[in-house]
């Protein structure tokens, strides 16, 4: 397990899962033939750090490829001890199948099922990993109620999180997936996942979904960044998926101290602006745009005010992208040197997994 | 293919588990694998809430390892919102009904958890269920909508099929909560086969105390539950009822007039069929203690209920895997319920035009 | 007759308060007055439309009588919001 930066939070660390010597700092890429095989056997398991994700699919094709390029850098997930038969856990299961009927041919189609259930309508069959994606993101956003799950893109720099609500017209992806190729560590451009024992932000390292314009807008940004292929005429338009880079996979169960929020606001034309917000607004724009603040009650809504109590808040209007990267680069290194780091408080409770037994 | 624990009854089905239910401290010998497929499944047979209750209330949850303990906390924390919502919208629905000259029942989840029943926690109740005289069905849904409760939007056809032909009124949703409230005026729909008087409920229901409210007296509550199981439509994942029933009969196993009670209350109101077959899964799977054969005349399986009926529910009741399609068995199973739930809901007349009309309206 | 609701949370940010409330529950963004109006409840166990706008107007300085709608509308809302309850006369 490669250390943390200094300062980074440590959760316990994850115990793993083939005895021996611990995992390489950069393990091999994940491959399409190994995530084939892994497919149609006992199944992919993706850890996220907040879930693992297991996903199984009768055909592999052209699964294996869209999965391989967006969890390009999850390849130890893919080892496997030689002989060990068992599955390791997994907090979800997911089954890509073909469409039923005619629709596994004709117009093909693939479906998603989650312990033999289905609850999406299917997607046309080449667009596997945005349909993936897309599910996994509403089981996560549904079930795991055992931390509060906000809808932000979250970020972390020296053991410190950068929270950024995803409120509508916000262009949250996009400004998650500059940062990330700014060097950021990804947490997650879904979920600020906030523990309440603790108060501290956990990532759920997944692809960064980009839409439409936004992919060409982060291909001329960062013209080296890992973008998959475009998936035309899914439901939200032309998405692409950002591959989380290796290093905030390998910190995917490192948690961070929440310490700035900044609610973003894309507006044509404007000049970047960054300035303070109120509390109350800061707890509006996170109570009332989260998955599961309403289903965790009291605990989310004291979660929620010591979050608004903990970090600076901030809002940023902006046009252009690489002005706004470089203000919240400001602002950031300006509030570290006001601030002493964060001392490093392990969770109580971690989802650290040990092997099956037998 | 992981272990399953050994000996319970139900084990053979996949059901071993379920014991826990009643008897938590049988998950300290689970293994993570073990875990794993229960989380699973009791999730999707929406029990998981109801486990995780069970270990929580029994002081286990410490013992629990943290990758599963974690999924029972989430559940835990969803039924309890769940719940709450439920009991808000019931205070709404109970102002909107105060100084009703009529009763208002609770049916199901409604009236197991505002009764404080052992089955109450860790449900994941989705509406509100109320039993009203019929003739009281109008007035009870203009008090209803005069406090925001609305119609949710149905065709001509469907809304003359709910009054007339069903046993309660289209679903109407308040928007603060978004709960859906079903107004029933019977248990079972009015033209099928089995006619159940409600009058003869409501005669026999019970205040819940410290509540507005009625439920119905236990023995009917079981019927309800055995009738609303093995008259429906879709028995997929139902084994909840199953637990259900169950629990409610574990309930009442003090009272020494219970099962002459429910015995001659099936008879009474012709729901033998359902009560005998819930009795049978309760047995098989759950290890219900009945009385000793022959001392209460509980309805007994008939021929072709034995060998045809259980076996379909058998296989319908609970899925035989998490990670695979239907079986072609199982999927012929639940169709030929469905056949006969179709035959038995409505006269033939009525199910063809039912069926007619449904089938020329706009996708 | 109202009183306060079990449960109820009330926390301050800057320039208002946040309530949750377990029954509903709902959480509300509530300014001053209403604070003063619920934490008055908890303390005193239940209390009328009218004692209410005497506090109110020891408070404030202004007349009882005009805040009058104001707490009626107020605790209308905070019955709803599961704040508050509304004892049987």
């Amino acid at each position: 397990m490669s250390a943390g930066r200094a300062g980074e939070t440590a959760l316990p660390i994850e115990v793993s899962r083939a005895p021996g010597p611990p995992a390489m700092a950069s393990p091999a890429p994940l491959t399409a033939d190994r995530v084939a095989e892994l497919l149609t056997g006992s199944g992919l398991v993706l850890d996220l750090g907040l879930a693992r994700v297991r996903v199984r699919s009768p055909l592999a094709w052209p699964a294996a490829a869209q999965i391989a390029t967006a969890y390009r850098h999850f390849g130890a997930d893919a080892d496997a001890e030689p002989g060990n038969a068992a599955p390791p856990w997994a907090d979800l299961h997911l089954d890509l199948r073909p469409g039923l009927g005619l629709r596994r041919w004709v117009r093909p189609q693939v479906r998603l099922l989650a312990d033999g259930l289905t609850a999406f309508e299917p997607f046309p069959a080449a667009q596997v990993l945005p349909l993936l994606e897309w599910g996994a993101n509403w089981l996560i956003g549904r079930r795991m109620n055992d931390v509060l799950l906000l809808h932000a893109g979250t970020l972390a720099r020296d053991g410190r999180a950068l929270l950024m609500p995803a409120l509508p017209g916000s262009g949250k992806s996009t400004l998650t997936a500059a940062l990330v190729t700014r060097g950021w560590r990804l947490l997650s451009d879904e979920f600020g996942a906030c523990d309440p024992a603790s108060g501290l932000m956990r990532p759920c390292v997944k692809p960064v979904a980009l839409k439409n314009a936004s992919i060409d807008v982060i291909r001329r940004f960062a013209p080296a960044a890992e973008l998959g292929p475009s998936f035309e005429g899914t439901r939200k338009g032309t998405v692409a998926h950002l591959a989380p880079p290796a290093a905030s996979v390998a910190a995917r169960h490192q948690a961070a101290v929440p310490a700035l929020l900044v609610i973003p606001r894309w507006q044509a034309g404007s000049a970047t602006t960054l300035e303070p917000i109120t509390p109350e607004s800061a707890f509006t724009s996170l109570a009332f745009n989260a998955f599961n603040y309403t289903a965790l009650g009291a605990t989310g809504f004291r979660t929620v005010l010591g979050l608004v109590r903990r970090m600076a808040l901030w809002r940023l209007v902006y046009s252009d992208l690489e002005d706004a990267t470089q203000r919240l680069d400001a602002l950031w290194s300006q509030l570290a040197a006001d601030a002493p780091a964060p001392a490093p408080t392990p969770l109580a409770h971690d989802a650290a997994v040990a092997p099956h037994a037998g | 293919m992981p272990a399953e624990v050994r000996h319970p009854p139900g084990a053979q089905h996949g059901l071993g588990w379920l014991a826990a239910l009643r008897e938590p401290a049988r998950c300290l010998t689970w293994d993570l694998s073990q875990w794993e497929h229960v989380i699973r499944l009791s999730r999707r047979l929406r029990l998981l809430g109801r486990l995780a209750h069970a270990v929580a209330q029994a002081g286990l949850l410490d013992a629990v390892p943290p990758p599963a303990a974690r999924h029972l906390l989430a559940e835990q924390r969803y039924a309890t919102w769940r719940c709450d919502t439920l009991l808000w919208a019931l205070e709404d629905g109970a102002r909107a009904l105060a100084g009703a000259p009529y009763p208002v029942v609770l049916l199901k989840g409604s009236a197991y958890i505002v009764q404080g029943s052992a089955i109450g926690p860790g449900r994941l109740p989705s509406d509100v269920d109320l039993l009203v005289p019929r003739s009281s069905l109008d007035d009870a849904q203009a008090r209803l909508s005069a406090a925001g409760w609305t119609e949710v939007a149905l065709d001509a056809h469907d809304q003359r099929y709910y009054r007339e032909w069903s046993h309660e009124l289209p679903p109407l949703r308040h928007p603060h909560h978004g709960l859906e409230l079903d107004l029933h005026h019977n248990i079972l729909p009015v033209v099928a086969r089995t006619r159940v008087d409600a009058a003869r409920l409501i005669e026999h229901m019970r205040p819940v105390r410290g509540s507005p409210w009625h439920v119905l007296q236990p023995t009917d509550q079981v019927l309800h539950s055995a009738a609303h199981l093995f008259y429906d439509a879709d028995h997929g994942d139902r084994v909840r009822d199953i637990v259900d029933i169950d629990g409610l009969v574990r309930q009442e196993a003090a009272d020494p007039g219970f099962w002459p009670a429910l015995a001659g209350r099936a008879q009474e109101l012709g729901l033998q069929q359902p009560l005998a077959l819930a009795l049978h899964f309760c047995r098989q799977w759950l290890d219900t203690p009945l009385p000793p054969a022959g001392t209460v005349p509980l309805p007994r399986l008939r021929w072709h209920e034995q060998h045809l009926l259980v076996p379909l529910f058998g296989r319908v009741l609970t899925p035989s895997t998490l990670d695979d399609e239907p079986t072609l068995t199982e999927r012929c199973s639940q169709q030929l319920l469905l056949a006969r739930h179709h035959l038995w809901r409505m006269p033939p007349a009525m199910l063809v035009a039912h069926t007619w009309n449904k089938l020329r309206r706009p996708r | 007759m109202y009183a306060a609701a079990s449960g109820v949370l009330i926390e301050p940010l800057a320039d208002a308060w946040c309530a949750f409330s377990p029954l509903s529950g709902q959480t509300h963004l509530i300014n001053d007055t209403s604070v003063a109006i619920l934490e008055h409840l908890q303390a005193a166990g239940h209390a009328t439309v009218a004692d209410l706008c005497a506090l109110l107007a020891e408070e404030t300085g202004q007349p009882a009588t005009e805040a009058v709608e104001m707490v009626a509308g107020a605790l209308n809302t905070f019955v709803l919001a599961g704040l508050a309850r509304c004892l049987p006369a």
